[in-house]
């Protein structure tokens, strides 16, 4: 499987995840699997992770293409950090994606028109609820940029500043 | 200690906090230990932040599967296979 099939796979999933688990079908599904209560329970644990969808999507793919994160010839991990200016136009995106998913007001106006009430209401929802995901995400690139974790600074003097091809 | 009890030890690890917390002998101990007010308030800000163990997981599991053998840049080739070499953080 090449690299470029496995970042779809593992970014089709969790979008399936994020589209499914606060499905009604899906807590059926976990009911009849599972009984009532405990499916009941399963189904709700699940959907209540929408942050995590979305931090682990964003996030992997700013390590993957912002900074450029590799395994090494001896094995060990590297980074190629995009250029400042890429940096921080990712920045100014997660903070508009902030400032999108705390607007469920007036984002429900706008989608409602465009998919309907039922779901632009959940839709709308589904990005208040993300909120803290983006929010976590900032703070882990505030990290990578301010604190820089091992070797990072060391590998990104030697290489230049492009983004990974992958 | 060998990669894959490293990585049993977290993947398991991690796995075990996120089903603690949501049990009710966690609360239950955290009322014992903190009395009413302060453990019910404590409970409830664990419970809610079961988000972070599920984070963590999925995204090292991005590292594992996905980046473990991502080529530096400008380097020839990607294994077309994943999963790391048995016994060794080195990629296949």
């Amino acid at each position: 499987m090449s690299l470029n099939a496995r970042r779809v796979t593992y970014a089709a999933l969790l979008v399936l995840a994020m589209v499914t688990m606060g499905w009604e079908v899906v807590y059926d599904l976990w009911r009849t699997v599972l009984g009532d209560q405990a499916g009941e329970a399963m189904a709700g644990f699940w959907d209540l992770q929408v942050e995590s969808y979305w931090n682990a999507l964003l996030f992997v793919f700013i390590l993957d293409f912002i900074y450029g994160m590799h395994r090494g010839a001896d094995g060990r991990w590297g980074f190629a950090p995009a250029s400042l200016k890429v940096r921080l136009t990712t920045y100014s995106a997660l903070v508009l994606l902030c400032i999108v998913c705390s607007a469920e007001g007036p984002l429900r106006t706008v989608l409602q028109p465009l998919l309907g009430e039922t779901v632009g209401t959940s839709v709308a929802h589904y990005f208040r609820r993300a909120l803290e995901g983006v929010m976590a995400t900032i703070g882990l690139m505030i990290f990578m940029d301010f604190v820089k974790p091992g070797r990072m600074s060391e590998v990104a003097d030697k290489t230049p500043p492009s983004v990974a091809s992958g | 200690m060998k990669p894959w009890l490293r990585r049993v030890i977290f993947y398991g690890g991690t796995l075990v906090i996120v089903v603690v917390m949501c049990q009710n002998f966690f609360k239950e101990a955290f009322l014992t230990v903190f009395g009413d007010e302060t453990g019910e308030s404590l409970f409830s800000f664990i419970r809610t932040n079961v988000e972070a163990p599920i984070s963590i997981i999925l995204i090292a599991l991005y590292l594992d599967l996905i980046m473990a053998k991502k080529a530096p840049p400008g380097a020839a080739h990607n294994p077309p296979v994943f999963g790391l070499q048995a016994g060794s953080d080195r990629p296949v």
